[in-house]
């Protein structure tokens, strides 16, 4: 059943782009270097890239095989094991954090008597029937649902032109390179890091040769969509309000005169949340299953959707546990699923061929 | 917090009711895996349910893992 799954490079390519915009259009991770948040956004941007390379380059000199798979062939059936329990940990993990995000979110700014809970259940219920009837239904929603996504962040950023200042953008690197690359790192680590989940993802394409040119094309076009959002946000609202707020767009799109846009960053927040949080369980569920040596991963769907909601309302107490955990501690959390055993699983392979050819 | 566990095991008995058709019908040892890993995962979410429900949470305990690197 999961090597049946099939989506085309379209498709693939819009999994990607609203996975990367998910729950980062909301929530602007370069917000904390101020006025430079655009200089740290780059620069993670191109980290990112780096990181896309990487995990390309894992997938080609591993074709049709997904990260559990790789991680047993490079690390031996024990440790590898291991590490790909932690991975499915990460991947739940990851989906609660979104769930929560947009719980949060829509919970703050437009449903404000309604419990979270039922928010983040109503959601889960939507994802979960979306995996029972397999990635490929995702992905043919995606092709209707995604170009909308850009269509809403170019009506916003023309519509604020009137509000934008370009003093907010001053003065550059005001107190040192520090702040921006705290920024960049966070960048890097959320969105563009996170992508490595679609390792688990590539073995379904239909074509393998093209995977390379539409993963730095995805991260490309959103990436410059999402840098377009901050030098919005930085313009619009200046450094001082965009370092304190929790989610800026809010705020920014109540600026328009006579407009209320807010419940179009919503549907934003919608439909790139519902992508990543298939796409995170999807990795979960498959993960458990070709750990386990089985054939269908349907299987597990609700139960995994089930634990991930449970884990997004218990983890934090409150949005300002929520921000300060993604604020302050989870890039260190993630770098080793992100970076560190990714560069290993590369140095592993590379040397496998090495030693294979002599 | 009786209807909110009436709740709960609503959702548990629905899950169960779309999945267990599938999951017995899967041929030999890998039947018993698939069922152990099930109701593994519907336990723990059932178990975090439960938590919820009794409002124990120890200042966020998965939270516990990026904590760890403060």
């Amino acid at each position: 059943m999961i090597r049946d799954t099939r989506i085309s490079g379209y498709q693939l390519s819009l999994l990607m782009m609203s996975f990367i915009f998910g729950s980062s259009a909301i929530v602007a991770p370069a917000a904390t270097a101020g006025q430079d948040a655009w200089l740290a956004f780059i620069l993670g941007w191109l980290g990112g890239l780096l990181l896309m390379w990487l995990y390309v380059t894992i997938y080609l000199d591993n074709p049709s095989r997904t990260l559990i798979e790789i991680l047993r062939i490079c690390f031996g059936k024990y440790l590898g094991s291991v590490l790909a329990l932690l991975y499915i940990a990460y991947f739940l993990h990851l989906a609660s954090f979104v769930f929560r995000d947009y719980g949060e979110y829509l919970t703050l700014t437009t449903y404000t008597l309604t419990p979270i809970a039922f928010t983040i259940g109503c959601f889960a219920l939507l994802v979960a029937y979306c995996l029972k009837k397999g990635l490929e239904v995702t992905g043919r929603a995606a092709e209707i649902l995604i170009p909308y996504l850009f269509i809403v962040a170019i009506i916003v950023f023309l519509t604020l032109i009137p509000e934008y200042e370009l003093k907010n953008l001053t003065p550059i690197l005001e107190n040192g390179f520090a702040p921006v690359a705290d920024s960049s790192l966070r960048v890097l680590t959320f969105p563009f890091g996170e992508t490595v989940i679609f390792l688990m993802i590539f073995p379904a394409l239909y074509s393998a040769r093209k995977v390379e040119r539409i993963a730095f094309l995805s991260v490309s076009i959103m990436g410059f969509t999402l840098l377009s959002i901050t030098v919005r946000e930085v313009l619009s609202l200046g450094p001082d309000l965009l370092i304190r707020l929790v989610f800026p767009p809010s705020i920014s799109t109540e600026l328009t005169p006579k407009i209320q846009f807010d419940p179009l960053i919503a549907v934003n927040l919608l439909l790139g949340g519902w992508i990543k949080i298939t796409v995170c369980l999807y990795a979960a569920v498959v993960g458990i299953t070709q750990l386990l040596g089985l054939d269908d991963y349907r299987h597990f769907v609700l139960p995994a959707a089930i634990l991930a909601v449970g884990l997004s309302l218990w983890t934090f107490n409150n949005i300002f546990e929520l921000m300060h955990i993604s604020q302050k501690l989870y890039y260190y959390y993630v770098i080793p699923f992100q970076v560190i055993i990714p560069v290993f699983i590369l140095v592993i392979t590379k040397l496998k061929k090495v030693f294979k050819a002599k | 917090m009786v209807l909110k566990v009436i709740i709960l095991v609503t959702i548990v008995l629905f899950t169960l009711l779309i999945d267990l058709p599938g999951l017995l019908k899967i041929k030999g040892k890998k039947k018993r895996k698939a069922l152990i890993i099930y109701f593994l995962l519907l336990l723990g979410g059932f178990s975090l349910g439960l938590l919820l429900i009794i409002n124990w949470n120890p200042a966020g305990p998965l939270g516990l893992i990026p904590r760890i690197f403060q």
